[in-house]
């Protein structure tokens, strides 16, 4: 339960004893703690009262450990991700106190223009150490620093950018953040793949009110992970202005310079609550006493004056411009306007100007380094002989590789083996291991690295190979999607997902499964669902050459179906996204289908001999509502047909958009078939019981035809 | 022996042939002593057997439209049974249920019924309708439950013309009576008798007066005072004059009847035309005329008349003027009989009369009297003596 803060554990796993020097400027790093006190005073006991900020966390002993540390981030392409008290290190990185108070104060001009608690910092800088834009979620944050961390790698190994030699990725997290599933991909992906993250573990003994044995037997993570291969270990005292200085230079150098990945665990009280909620009634009085005994502010004035660094005039005149400083930057903050609420719904998605030029995101993607695509456009030149839809995605894939040198293509399987599908064979050989790879067996991981790695500008191609499997990513998946609009545009994340799934000879609840409406209702996906080779290769064209994170959903039975391969339409083939593909043309009804639901429903409108306008939705984020309601006006009655199952499914936003605006054209009510609100069954005769025939269908359309 | 047989009864056996209509009991049924069991239609009448005894209805000998005469078993009730037992399954019943079991699993489409037209309009219906000048009515439903979808509007706006959800015509039964009046006529009209029709003007007046004198003393005598009452009578005094009227032509002869048997033509509404016959009544006065007259109407109305009742007239009176008509000819001679006799409608009319000399516009109730004759047996001479002895007695009518 006590922490240890007069001795010092140092743990070295490597051989060397490097000598670490680093030129710390002690008198900015006592102005910056003053300032942050200021802040968390202000804060606290000021404006929280006056409901000015709602959202506190106050970081009183966690303070000086990360200013000693944030004046090492000075990298040109350093990387930070923290999480919610995380703004002295961002206060040392240069942060203005003002906009420090604009976040907490919701204010326009902060990191969010008020859309996100003040806390989940972020700063878009491509000349200079960034901030990522942190997760609400603790230990979110640590894989997309080994996604920038692989990066780095990628842009002075690949792209021989020698900008990014020396550049690391620094992530910070509590002592509770050590029981995420996060933390341990990351360790995972560091220590494997050996990149240059420093892990940075403030450990002050709780998670909240969890004391740290919960996470960890015994509580020190440190000592837990002293065999762990490929991983320095770095522990000690973080209240202490010399030790925490020394540990910090060493764990800075090694990451910096050798190149490799680092845990440096400082232990800090946590002078105050977690929040401006939280009264502590879960520590004892011994607990508050021994902790405020370790507050590092008068350390630090100690160490200071000790050394004869600073005098005790300078000492508080230092303390005296700190609370000038933050006042003046309240004064400032506070006439600060917050943002309109008329633009609340902007920004989900890339925009674009009068010109019709994209309005570009400060950070992330391709976009910014204004990259010069191979001719594109909506024509098939088709080459005879058709193919199925592997080699379709495989030709797109190889195409858009050779000619975007920031693209690469990882995941589970996709390196050596080619992929369990087959879709990325041979891409390897082609393209070497940095760029087609196999990643450790953690979807979360898949998906955060290829966060940090857009943040870095490049195009991550990332493959969850069952839709189910992306369970793990979800968090991931769900804080790339919102990116661009909890920063207000500062931040976007683009990047094209590829998900395998849907019935094949038989079904299984992991294997089968589409659930594809998952992707519209998160905030910030698009999502692609080719039924056919053709329309694979145009819609994966255009996620690949797209300033937004797109879900391209790969349907393993439509992989090689014999109705589903067609000629390949060109290196040139595109297809906008928000385009449907009607297949054939009638007045009867309205049938509209996407994914592996389309070679069945195209079969039951032949064998229903009835002219049915049958439309292929291709992409459901966004969808062709004006090729739908058209087709309605024309035919008054619509059937909806999809492989996912029925409750909340895609079929039922499109049904409730009819009924809104199409009401006036509708002669029967609106028809959907689907599967039942089970997951996908194993045994095919069960599976053709569940998922839509053609049969099936057939006689829907029967039905309706007769209503 | 318990078993019971259903025949006609003798009254019954004496008409000409008679047909099942339907049977009121199913075999299994129980029925009581005197109770209707079975409908038979003859020529024009519907009779009813009842039961000639209490006990189950075993078996049915004969149904619905199979002839019967004479001694002919309709059917047999057994005596010593009286409870009644579950009514075993039609020939209809078995093929519903064979049917059932060779369903499809797929759901068949219903098949539309225009008697129970769905009324339900969607909403692109709904948006049509306020769209164009439609008259819902005259569309032509194809939807479910004969409801009208828009494809149904839209093809009415490209040809609008009254759609009748109905077959263009309707095949209705010919019931047995209808197709006994058709023989009759065509028989009468078109092979046996050409007919020649004589027109007399009839004053009312006289009968009025006397009627409205009198109707109240006839009532109370149980006879309702109609003027076919008088008509009766004024027809046997002409016939009294004109005995040729009231006759038969047989190969070789005319047979001319002492007994005035006259039938008086009544409308059966939609099923035909009855002719119910008041017996001797050449030596009938008027209150009694009206009581004959009265009963047989009676019957006539409920359903009741026997074969008798309609049976043996000599001559037939039409008061086809009580539905309209001012004249109707040729009126089809009753055959084997040699003359009708056809009233027409009685309106107020502008005569002239002459008095004290001189020519009056009056005011009278008049009617047209007609005499349809069978020209192989009398002329235009009986005929008009006829119609002059019987306007005559109406218009002096003490």
């Amino acid at each position: 339960m006590y922490q240890v803060y007069n001795n010092y554990q140092t743990i070295m796993n490597t051989a060397e004893n490097i000598e670490a020097k680093f030129e710390f400027n002690w008198e900015e790093i006592a102005f910056k703690l003053f300032i942050s006190r200021e802040l968390d005073d202000l804060e606290e006991y000021t404006l929280v009262k006056n409901k000015k900020v709602l959202y506190q966390f106050s970081a009183r002993g966690h303070d000086l450990a990360q200013i000693i540390l944030g004046q090492c981030i000075i990298g040109q392409r350093d990387a930070v991700s923290g999480y919610y008290r995380s703004r002295p290190l961002l206060l040392a990185m240069g942060l203005p106190p003002q906009q420090a108070l604009e976040a907490s104060m919701m204010k326009l001009g902060g990191f969010s223009d008020g859309r996100d608690i003040g806390v989940v910092f972020n700063n878009p800088k491509t000349d200079g150490a960034c901030i990522f834009p942190m997760s609400g979620g603790v230990g979110a944050q640590y894989t997309p620093v080994s996604g920038w961390a692989q990066a780095a790698k990628y842009h002075t190994e690949v792209l021989k950018d020698n900008r990014w030699k020396d550049a690391i990725g620094l992530v910070l997290g509590g002592d509770g953040s050590v029981a995420t599933n996060g933390f341990w991909s990351a360790l995972t992906i560091a220590t494997t793949q050996q990149l240059p993250q420093l892990f940075y573990i403030e450990d002050n003994g709780y998670g909240i009110s969890v004391p740290s044995e919960f996470q960890t037997p015994g509580g020190n993570i440190a000592t837990n992970l002293a065999s762990f291969k490929g991983l320095t270990i770095i522990s000690g005292d973080g209240t202490n202005p010399q030790q925490a200085s020394e540990l910090v230079a060493q764990a800075h150098s090694i990451v910096r310079y050798e190149r490799k990945p680092v845990l440096l665990r400082l232990t800090v009280p946590r002078l105050n609550g977690h929040s401006a909620q939280d009264t502590q009634t879960y520590k004892t009085s011994q607990r508050i006493t021994f902790e405020q005994q370790h507050d590092p502010l008068p350390k630090l004035k100690k160490f200071l004056l000790t050394h004869s660094i600073l005098t005790e005039d300078k000492w508080h005149e230092i303390q005296k411009n700190a609370k000038s400083a933050v006042n003046k930057a309240f004064i400032k903050a506070d006439n600060k306007p917050f943002a309109n609420p008329d633009n609340v719904t902007k920004n989900v998605f890339c925009e674009y100007d009068g010109n019709g030029e994209m309005i570009l995101q400060k950070q992330g993607g391709i976009h910014l380094s204004k990259p010069l695509f191979p001719p594109s456009s909506g024509e098939v030149i088709a080459q005879p002989g058709r193919i199925n839809m592997v080699t379709a995605i495989r030709k797109t894939l190889d195409f858009e590789l050779q000619h975007n040198k920031r693209m690469s293509v990882f995941g589970e399987d996709v390196g050596a083996k080619g992929g369990v599908h087959a879709v990325t064979l041979g891409l390897q050989e082609k393209y070497g291991k940095q760029r087609v790879f196999d990643t450790s067996l953690s979807e979360e991981g898949i998906i955060g690295r290829s966060l940090g790695m857009s943040l870095a500008g490049l195009l991550p191609v990332p493959e969850i190979q069952f839709r189910k499997y992306a369970d793990p990513a979800e968090e991931q998946l769900n804080d790339i999607g919102s990116m661009r609009w909890r920063t207000n545009n500062r931040f976007a994340a683009p990047m094209v997902v590829r998900m395998a799934g849907g019935y094949f000879g038989c079904g299984d609840p992991w294997h089968s499964q589409t659930a594809e409406v998952k992707w519209v209702h998160a905030i910030g996906w698009q999502v692609a669902m080719p039924s056919n080779a053709e329309d694979a290769v145009g819609l994966l064209r255009y996620a690949l050459r797209d300033n937004n994170p797109t879900i391209f959903f790969e349907h393993r039975r439509m992989l090689d179906d014999i109705w589903a391969r067609r000629e390949y339409p060109g290196d040139q083939y595109i297809i906008p996204f928000g385009k449907g593909k009607k297949i054939t043309d009638g007045d009867r009804l309205t049938l509209v289908t996407w994914g592996g639901m389309v070679s069945r429903c195209h079969q039951a409108v032949l064998d229903s001999k009835l002219d049915v306008d049958l439309i292929d939705l291709r992409t459901i984020k966004p969808w062709d509502k004006e090729m739908v309601i058209e087709s309605v006006k024309k035919t008054n009655r619509i059937l909806i047909v999809h492989e996912d199952n029925l409750s909340a499914g895609f079929g039922a936003e499109i049904a409730a958009i009819l009924a809104k605006e199409a009401f006036y054209y509708l002669d029967a009510p609106i028809e959907r078939l689907t599967m039942p609100d089970i997951a996908n069954p194993h045994e095919p005769g069960l599976m053709n019981a569940a998922v839509p025939t053609a049969g099936k269908i057939l006689q829907a359309i029967k039905n309706l035809d007769q209503a | 022996m318990s078993n019971v047989n259903i025949t006609l009864s003798e009254e019954q056996r004496e008409g000409t042939k008679a047909t099942v209509s339907q049977w009121l009991y199913q075999v299994g049924e129980v029925v009581t002593a005197n109770e209707p069991i079975v409908e038979i239609e003859t020529d024009k009448v519907m009779m009813e057997i009842i039961a000639p005894a209490t006990g189950k209805l075993v078996e049915i000998k004969l149904n619905s439209g199979e002839e019967v005469s004479g001694s002919t078993i309709l059917g047999i009730i057994d005596q010593n049974n009286t409870t009644a037992s579950s009514s075993p399954k039609t020939p209809i019943d078995s093929i519903a249920e064979k049917q059932s079991v060779n369903d499809e699993p797929i759901e068949s489409i219903e098949k539309v019924d225009y008697s129970q037209k769905s009324l339900f309009i969607s909403p692109s219906v709904r948006r049509l309708l306020s769209q164009h000048q439609v008259d819902l009515n005259l569309v032509r439903g194809t939807g479910k439950d004969g409801r009208v979808t828009s494809r149904d509007i839209e093809a009415y706006l490209k040809n609008p013309q009254y759609q009748n959800d109905l077959k263009p015509s309707q095949h209705i039964p010919i019931s047995n009576m209808r197709k006994s009046i058709a023989d009759h006529m065509v028989e009468s009209l078109l092979h046996t008798a050409p007919h020649v029709t004589s027109v007399f003007n009839l004053d009312m007046s006289s009968i009025i007066a006397h009627r409205k004198a009198h109707k109240e003393s006839f009532k109370q005598q149980g006879a309702n005072l109609t003027f076919t009452s008088y008509f009766i009578a004024a027809s046997v005094a002409a016939i009294k004059q004109q005995p040729l009227i009231n006759s038969q032509l047989h190969k070789d002869s005319i047979e001319i009847f002492n007994h005035i048997n006259i039938g008086i033509g009544t409308a059966l509404e939609d099923k035909g035309l009855i002719v119910p016959v008041i017996k001797n009544c050449e030596n009938k006065d008027l209150l009694t005329i009206s009581k004959n007259l009265t009963e047989k109407t009676d019957k006539a109305r409920n359903n009741k008349l026997k074969p008798s009742d309609v049976q043996d007239g000599t001559f037939t009176i039409s008061n086809h003027g009580v539905s309209g008509s001012l004249i109707a000819t040729p009126i089809i001679i009753n055959q084997p009989q040699s003359a009708i006799l056809g009233i027409g409608k009685m309106e107020k009319r502008v005569i002239v009369k002459e008095v004290a000399g001189e020519d009056v516009i009056t005011i009278k109730p008049m009617c047209y009297v007609t005499l349809t004759i069978d020209h192989r047996v009398l002329d235009a001479h009986q005929c008009n003596q006829f119609l002059s002895v019987f306007v005559e007695t109406l218009e002096n009518w003490k």
